[in-house]
């Protein structure tokens, strides 16, 4: 029953249009009022889903990753990139994916990626002989390495929601997340050959880059130095990571007021707002899961299907698929992460294992349509149209599921630490 | 949303409640440093900090997404309500809204409920929870005012 209710409940929260965090509160109440619990619950569960000290670190890298963009810090990072790769052909299509993985190994959102490094790559890549939807899409398609390399705001939720070690998520992000860079290089190249270099390499040029750079550099060196070394946990290294990136872009760089900065705060607190009401929600929805033992009937249920683990693992892995196709991530995630979780180890698989694979498919759902939130961020930062970047998409997706069938079969690939 | 009348007060009231997101987010880069430099220079781990910032946390989360219902900016599919004609579009809003109010009176019935039952406190400070508590009835009060506003629109002036 409660299942059904919040499947139906989801699916009619999508016809309608109503905003889906909301749709989970509601679909707790009918339960509630089905099986007779209390109201209180419904406030003190969804306010207990937030009293977690891993959750402050997603606004914390959320600003970080504001500062990093509006500061010179993103510049710098671009102009390292460009002296790195530049001199390969489809030089600036290289540029851009390589600033994704820097930026993403600070800001952890592959929104914040996607509109920063798309509004400071698309032009230079329009001038250079691209044409719009092609110079969006591979804008699009890097920012999902954002949220595999560490730190990564998913995987945050993922381990809270399902009492998974972050700092192994993190860890674990680091090879498929350089992996997925070099996919997505290498279908570049073959994508862009023809509109040259973007400059030839000089290696003057690389060695000031790289001294210009090295204050912005060590940033992701502290973040994920200091996680994966156990010296701080994921929430302390965002502490640490932002006290860093306001002073060098304040008083060094000095590109950032303190105005500005107070600015920054007031989106970081409007956006995680929006973000975590839906984990509020949904830790309700996945308190009543939980006490009602549905993980276990799932397993049961599936267990008829099939035994084989690998068989299992891929009808979740198609599933998670199609479900990114119509629903976001953030809420995909949250109600979706504690209910297969339980699932999967209880087949014998690492839940860090899966949580990267559940950030990896669900960042894929990000750039598929109809619903992909970096889509939309594209078609707006690169002035182009849904179907147009779609088609130049298309490379870019057969890249992406080549790789998470690669993770799929070589789980050794993500467990690579163990 | 812009009602013409209305509009000055709905934005006077975000922007006011913007800089009080603001402090909260930098409340909570101070605290959550705090603890980090105590740990580290002082070798002292400021338990209160940490209460302290997960507090402000509860608040700028709650607080964020009443500005957001008050912006519509809550995560929405509109796939499907966006192709819809409009007499059913306006049916959907009228089916939304009715939900959301749903939603918001019963998160004033639970917190009503929870101030006449016990009610603990966190372990250093002393703070009782009914003031994490109270966040998600100005949570809800925002979003009665968010949807209500959202109504009008609807009906007055025909934009679903």
């Amino acid at each position: 029953m409660i299942l059904w209710s919040i499947l139906l409940g989801l699916l009619a929260c999508i016809v309608i249009g109503m905003p889906i965090s909301f749709g989970l509160a509601a679909i707790s109440l009918f339960i509630f009022y089905v099986a007779d619990y209390g109201l209180t619950t419904l406030v003190s569960q969804a306010v207990n889903g937030l009293d977690s000290f891993p959750l402050l670190a997603i606004p914390l890298f959320i600003l970080v990753g504001e500062v990093m963009s509006s500061g010179g810090i993103a510049k710098r990072l671009v102009r390292l990139a460009s002296a790195m790769v530049g001199f390969i052909a489809g030089g600036l299509g290289q540029v851009t994916v390589l600033t994704s993985m820097f930026f993403g190994g600070i800001s952890g959102s592959a929104v914040a990626d996607a509109s920063a490094v798309g509004s400071m790559m698309i032009n230079p890549m329009k001038q250079h002989g691209y044409s719009g939807p092609r110079a969006t899409a591979i804008v699009v398609a890097a920012s999902v390495v954002g949220i595999i390399i560490p730190p990564s705001i998913p995987m945050i939720l993922f381990g809270v929601v399902t009492g998974t070690s972050i700092s192994q998520l993190f860890m674990a992000g680091i090879v498929p997340g350089i992996l997925i860079t070099m996919g997505l290089a290498l279908a570049t190249y073959f994508q862009s050959k023809k509109t040259g270099a973007a400059q030839p390499f000089d290696f003057q040029e690389l060695v000031a880059a790289l001294k210009d750079s090295v204050l912005a550099l060590l940033l992701p060196f502290i973040i994920v130095g200091g996680i994966l070394s156990g010296v701080f946990t994921p929430t302390e290294s965002a502490a640490i990571a932002l006290l860093y990136a306001v002073g060098v872009s304040m008083f060094i760089y000095r590109s950032l007021t303190l105005k500005g900065f107070f600015a920054l705060c007031v989106s970081t607190g409007r956006l995680t707002g929006v973000v975590l009401l839906l984990l509020a929600f949904a830790s309700v929805l996945a308190w009543l899961l939980t006490a009602n033992l549905i993980p276990q009937q799932i397993v049961v249920m599936l267990s008829e299907f099939s035994q084989n683990k690998y068989a299992i693992l891929s009808v979740l892995m198609l599933f998670l698929l199609v479900v990114g196709f119509f629903m976001d991530l953030t809420p995909a995630m949250v109600i979706l992460a504690p209910l297969m979780t339980p699932v999967v180890v209880k087949l014998g698989i690492d839940p860090v294992y899966f949580g990267v694979m559940m950030s990896f498919i669900l960042g894929i759902g990000l750039i598929t349509p109809p619903v992909g939130t970096v889509l939309y961020v594209g078609c707006g930062v690169g002035r182009v149209s849904l179907e147009d970047l779609v088609k130049s998409l298309l490379p870019y997706y057969f890249t992406l599921i080549a790789l998470l069938i690669a993770f799929l079969a070589f789980p050794g690939i993500v467990l690579w630490y163990k | 949303m812009k009602s013409r009348s209305g509009n000055d007060y709905l934005n006077k009231l975000i922007s006011g409640l913007d800089i009080i997101i603001g402090l909260l987010v930098i409340g909570v880069v101070i605290t959550v440093s705090m603890n980090v430099i105590g740990r580290f220079v002082f070798n002292y781990s400021f338990a209160w900090a940490a209460e302290i910032s997960r507090l402000l946390f509860i608040w700028m989360v709650l607080l964020g997404a009443g500005i957001a219902s008050l912006t519509n900016e809550h995560v929405a599919v509109t796939l499907f309500k966006d192709k819809a004609p409009p007499a059913l579009r306006k049916i959907f809003a009228l089916l939304s809204a009715t939900i959301i109010y749903a939603v918001c009176i019963s998160i004033f019935v639970g917190f009503d409920d929870i101030l006449s039952g016990y009610v603990s406190s966190t372990p250093f400070l002393a703070i009782p929870q009914t003031v994490l508590y109270s966040a998600m009835v100005v949570m809800a009060v925002l979003t009665v005012i968010g949807n209500s506003l959202f109504l009008y629109n609807v009906f007055k002036r025909g934009a679903a």
